[in-house]
């Protein structure tokens, strides 16, 4: 069974990308910053992590960045929820090490279809 | 982000995307052998679709939809590109826009686009490759794709999943161990997929990592097939295109109207800051005056920086001037070319978008008459295609926008007897032939007399003059017979906070602008 993980400050977007992904058979984490985010992910084996890009403490950028440092993330599919889809955000996220991204607002298909592109079914 | 803010952002996100892809397919029109810019038109039409979808812009949607279809032929390699072609296709983006903007558009415009559309491209269809059943897949992933979690072999696996394929690779690039970082990623994949039409397919594997990589898509057919059997002659290593913007510093997206609103409160404050300069000038008090001093140093910048916010490059509106060329040179029947140069010059927003009207009128004067026909071209022996060139460039505090023509310049002796029967000037009146020409700024100089025949949009010379003044430019003109027109605007940098004088005359207080003290 995958693990993944799910960081966002919005308890009701955590929520809803939980009902999700363990509904097609995922084991799913979450945490509400990007710093509860980085301690998930770099203590316990995460397959792929879906993070937001707004978040207080630490954004979604800044989480990818801190997690593509350390030895357990390099490789680990992060995929950003984002409300923005201009190209500025994308480069950005692309140089932080992002693998993809989904612009809100999605449908739960497209979560899904996103999610075992990168992580495989 | 509610619903209606997202359809706003799609609004803002397709008219740039269409903004792009008028320029790709202008440069089509002009070299309908780039296959990069045709891969770039068709990214934009394909975003167009997918969010138009989203956000319930169904009728775009489908029309790009069936746009796309079309275009795909020529992308593929079944049908050309030709100029007919983007000509066909800018009409198909003018549409798209008509039907961003909401107000109703006319549905048999819309088929009419896409019936030339289809018989431009089932004409242009090329035999041998429209059959192809079989497609030869090269690509290679960025160097770090895989330590930022692309998986190569799930990408496998969706190929796998188009149709039946056979996987090889190309292992040169790899470097010898130890020379190179041991995740860094050097191979190159090379799949032959039997399947009928994979590109679309192939894009959505590679969603995100489609910028960063090289892919190549080829039908297998018998010519292919004969390379191969001669030699294994190397596949092309072209790089993928950049587009020059990548590297852009990050951006955030403002409404205009809140910019305005930032300018006129800072106005406000400069004015509340000059009033409590005045105030501890006169109140003499060492603890105000301090206050009043650092207030003074803080506004000051502040204005500077929202000024400079307000700053945008002309290139903004330059780039729609190819389009009108473009169409001109098809009205008119004649070669034109158009040259940019400065379009990273900056400039008040306001006066950007107040010069869009003045420098149409002066480009499509210059299309018209300036250049000449392509006969009496021709009979003096120049190049029959005619070239424009607009130029912006920092002079000093000012902006000049010289837009000049290769054509026969102006006619000084027409003009004096032209200015003569219009009685602007007098018989025995002594002007410089600079003077002569400025004849053509004057209001009472007709349409008719006037050295152009094309009216543009009731928008005559006095106009151009008039606007440039009332954002306290100037025009200036100069011409060499046989040779060609130049004409010179000078702006201001800016127009929206300027330094005054107070002067007190007869216990009125007069603002006296400091820009030419």
């Amino acid at each position: 069974m995958k693990t993944i993980l799910t960081i966002d400050d919005s308890a009701s977007i955590r929520q809803m990308v939980a009902m999700t992904l363990s509904g097609a058979g995922f084991r799913v984490l979450q945490a509400a910053d990007g710093a509860e985010g980085l301690r998930v992910a770099t203590s316990s084996s995460v397959d792929a992590v879906l993070t937001d890009l707004n978040m207080p403490i630490m954004n979604g950028i800044e989480f990818t960045r801190a997690f593509r440092s350390h030895p357990a993330g390099r490789g680990v599919p992060v995929v950003l929820l984002t409300t923005e889809s201009d190209d500025a955000m994308k480069s950005e996220a692309k140089a932080a090490g992002a693998t993809g991204w989904i612009v809100k607002p999605f449908q739960q298909d497209q979560l899904l279809r996103i999610v075992n592109k990168v992580a495989g079914a | 982000m509610n619903g209606a803010n997202a359809s706003d952002t799609f609004r803002q996100e397709a008219a740039e995307l269409l903004q792009s892809l008028e320029q790709d397919l202008l440069d089509l029109a002009e070299d309908p052998s780039r296959k990069d810019l045709l891969d770039s038109a068709f990214r934009g039409l394909h975003t167009i679709k997918g969010s138009g979808a989203m956000f319930g812009f169904t009728a775009i949607a489908d029309f790009v939809h069936a746009f796309e279809t079309a275009f795909d032929h020529v992308r593929k390699g079944r049908a050309s590109m030709s100029a007919a072609l983007a000509n066909v296709a800018l009409r198909a983006k003018d549409h798209i826009a008509q039907l961003l903007t909401e107000s109703g558009t006319d549905p048999e415009q819309g088929s009419a686009i896409l019936t030339a559309l289809d018989e431009i491209v089932e004409r242009g269809t090329a035999d041998d490759t429209a059959s192809a059943e079989r497609w030869h897949v090269r690509f290679r992933l960025s160097a770090d794709a895989v330590v930022n979690g692309a998986n190569p072999g799930l990408l496998l696996d969706e190929i796998r999943a188009i149709g039946p394929c056979v996987v090889s690779i190309d292992a040169r690039d790899v470097p010898s161990f130890g020379t190179g970082a041991l995740e860094d990623l050097a191979l190159v994949w090379i799949v032959e997929l039997t399947c009928p039409d994979p590109s679309e397919a192939i894009e959505d594997v590679f969603l995100f990592l489609r910028d960063e990589m090289e892919l190549e898509i080829t039908p297998i057919n018998a010519h292919t097939e004969q390379v191969r059997a001669i030699g294994n002659l190397p596949v092309s290593q072209e790089p993928p295109l950049r587009r020059s913007g990548e590297d852009a510093v990050p951006a955030i997206r403002v409404a205009a109207g809140r910019l305005d609103e930032l300018m006129d409160r800072v106005g406000e404050l400069v004015i509340v800051q000059s009033r409590l300069t005045e105030l501890a000038l006169t109140l003499r008090d060492p603890a105000l005056s301090a206050v009043a001093e650092e207030f003074d140093r803080l506004t000051s910048g502040l204005r500077d920086t929202t000024m400079s916010i307000r700053m945008v490059p002309i290139g903004s509106i330059f780039s729609r001037f190819r389009r009108l060329v473009h169409d001109l040179s098809q009205d008119l029947g004649k070669d034109i070319r158009l040259e940019l140069a400065g379009e990273e010059t900056e400039l008040d927003k306001t006066v950007v978008e107040r010069l869009a009207d003045p420098l149409i009128h002066l480009i499509r004067n210059s299309c018209d008459h300036g250049l000449g026909s392509v006969e009496q071209r021709q009979s003096v022996g120049k190049d029959p295609a005619g070239h424009i060139r607009l130029e912006a460039a920092y002079r000093g505090t000012e902006v000049s926008i010289t837009i000049s023509d290769d054509g026969r310049g102006l006619d000084v002796a027409r003009l004096r007897e032209r200015g003569l029967a219009a009685g602007l000037i007098v018989a025995d009146q002594q002007l410089t032939d600079e003077e002569v020409m400025h004849l053509i700024f004057a209001p009472g100089f007709s349409t008719a007399a006037q050295v152009t025949s094309l009216s543009g949009r009731g928008v005559g010379m006095d106009v151009v003059k008039r606007t440039i003044e009332s954002m306290r430019g100037q025009v200036t003109v100069a011409s060499q017979p046989g040779k060609g027109t130049q004409i010179t605007l000078h702006l201001p940098l800016t127009l929206a906070i300027i330094d005054a004088m107070l002067v007190r005359v007869a216990r009125q207080d007069n603002a006296t602008p400091c820009w030419r003290c």
